[in-house]
């Protein structure tokens, strides 16, 4: 018990257990915000880039790519849809959803310090930074809609669709975020497999590829594979009808509770038997 | 009030070979203790102390903590190197829910560093960092302060600041300390404890205290 909590828990003690919830949820928000400013700091404080460098590198991979494959002419052609914007639109969500779960390992091992305030606990740790990781893969989404509506003439056909695609990847990578930490604090070798195991679903997580294009019976396959729905909502979100897709939201927030639970328990598990 | 109920911690070394911290240690630590912890290199007292911070967990027992602990005060941990003290000071009071600006005035004014509050803290020389890092922890009010050879590194002015701060303002509060110096024992402590071998054993004379560790 650290002063505050202990105060808090003495007063809290009498109006019961939800007053009692309502303040550990409380105290974590005001944690979480303390380690996204302190994130933010020390992004600042390395060089003057470090914090541009957040939005830059998303962008700056997607676009390298997205020039690549509009240069060679990649990929099938679809009516109305530029190869692209399409590229950008999904290369940009996939590489942060790569980037979540193969960076959690790392800021979980490049934080321990911080569990020795007891106010800390491990999950704050990681929810500040994928919570930072989350707010500039927006903030790049919403200068992509801008600039192919200004230049590109084409708005963005759903706004809400493709906001809650991207707050679906978020916590769907969140989830196995948690658990690829929890995996690499208790074995070296599972920390080993989560990079190949990232690529090797690339062709499974119907990223690069509408699933309009694909073979209805390898559309069901892709479709057991919650990550294609989402990159599929904000496709839906961006092209709209020019380009139909195939989602379904229910399916794709039960595999978020599902990884999230699982990552929340798995993290516990691992929490005492961490050393320092 | 600390109680420790029949903890024990061990680590794995290489092959099947177990190192023992503490084998099945019963033990309680009240407000207002100021207990030395003396033991020789690699005997666990950082451990101990980290268990007692609930930092790390024990293998087996509880611990549970009646009273409100600082984190384990021990060089370079619990501040960032790239930030300033005073950015340091400022995250700390966030997460414990400090008046923000206050707790930066209060570390400045206990640990006087002056214009290095504003430089990064990879910058600082030791004693600067367990001034700073006392600085922190006495700003904030525990009931118990864990002390990890934070003060080996002080001048004899910041030990006499240190120690005046614990006999007026925390006068009440208990103390729990890690030093090889036994003079800081001396100065800090009224009852020592030495770990050995996982054995934990609590002496209520400091003199015989440290004449057994000496003796080790």
């Amino acid at each position: 018990m650290s002063a505050t909590s202990w105060g808090e828990r003495r007063a809290a003690a009498a109006p019961g257990e939800f007053a009692r919830t309502v303040r550990g949820f409380r105290n974590q928000l005001r944690v979480v915000h303390a380690l996204i400013l302190r994130e933010m700091q020390t992004r600042f404080g390395r060089n003057q880039l470090g914090f541009l460098w957040l939005f830059l590198e998303p962008l700056m991979l997607a676009g390298a790519l997205a020039t690549l494959k509009w240069a060679m002419s990649i990929g099938d052609s679809i009516p109305g849809v530029s190869i692209f914007v399409f590229t950008l639109v999904s290369y940009l969500p996939y590489f942060t959803f790569r980037a979540i779960i193969s960076r959690a390992p790392g800021t979980l091992r490049s934080n321990m310090t911080l569990l020795y305030h007891q106010q800390i606990k491990l999950l704050d740790v990681v929810l500040a930074r994928h919570a930072l990781e989350m707010a500039a893969v927006i903030t790049v989404m919403a200068l992509i809609v801008i600039g192919v509506w200004v230049w590109g003439d084409t708005p963005p056909w759903n706004i809400p669709i493709l906001f809650t695609g991207l707050v679906l990847l978020f916590l769907l990578a969140h989830g196995l975020g948690l658990m690829a930490a929890a995996a690499a604090a208790s074995s070296e070798i599972a920390e080993r497999l989560i990079h190949p195991l990232i690529y090797l679903s690339l062709p499974l997580s119907g990223a690069l590829i509408s699933l309009h294009t694909l073979d209805p019976s390898i559309r069901e396959v892709l479709l057991w594979n919650p990550q294609a729905h989402i990159h599929e909502m904000v496709r839906e979100g961006f092209f709209g009808d020019r380009l139909p897709s195939y989602f379904h939201i229910g399916y794709v927030t039960f595999w978020v509770a599902v990884v999230n639970l699982l990552g929340l328990a798995a993290l516990r598990a691992v929490r005492p038997r961490l050393e320092f | 009030m600390i109680i420790l109920d029949g903890v024990s911690k061990y680590y794995r070394m290489r092959g099947r070979a177990q190192r023992w911290i503490l084998r099945d240690t019963t033990a309680v630590i009240r407000p207002g203790d100021r207990l030395g912890i003396l033991g020789r290199n690699g005997a666990g007292k950082s451990t101990l102390m980290r268990m007692l911070g609930g930092v790390e967990y024990p293998n087996a027992g509880r611990i549970e903590r009646r009273m409100s602990v600082s984190w384990p005060l021990a060089h370079g941990i619990g501040v960032h190197g790239a930030l300033s003290g005073a950015d340091n000071a400022r995250f700390i009071a966030r997460i414990y829910g400090r008046p923000v600006e206050e707790m930066v005035d209060a570390v400045n004014e206990f640990a006087e560093l002056g214009g290095y509050m504003d430089m990064p803290v990879h910058t600082y020389s030791a004693g600067m960092m367990s001034r700073l890092q006392l600085g922190l922890s006495l700003a904030m009010d525990f009931d118990c302060y864990l002390i990890d050879e934070a003060t080996s590194v002080g001048d004899q002015r910041f030990i006499e600041r240190t120690q005046h701060r614990l006999e007026t303002r925390l006068r009440s509060r208990a103390l729990i300390m890690v030093s090889h110096h036994s003079s800081h024992i001396r100065t800090f402590c009224r009852t020592a404890a030495i770990l050995h071998d996982g054995i934990l054993t609590f002496f209520e004379d400091l003199d015989e205290a440290i004449a057994t560790y000496e003796a080790l």
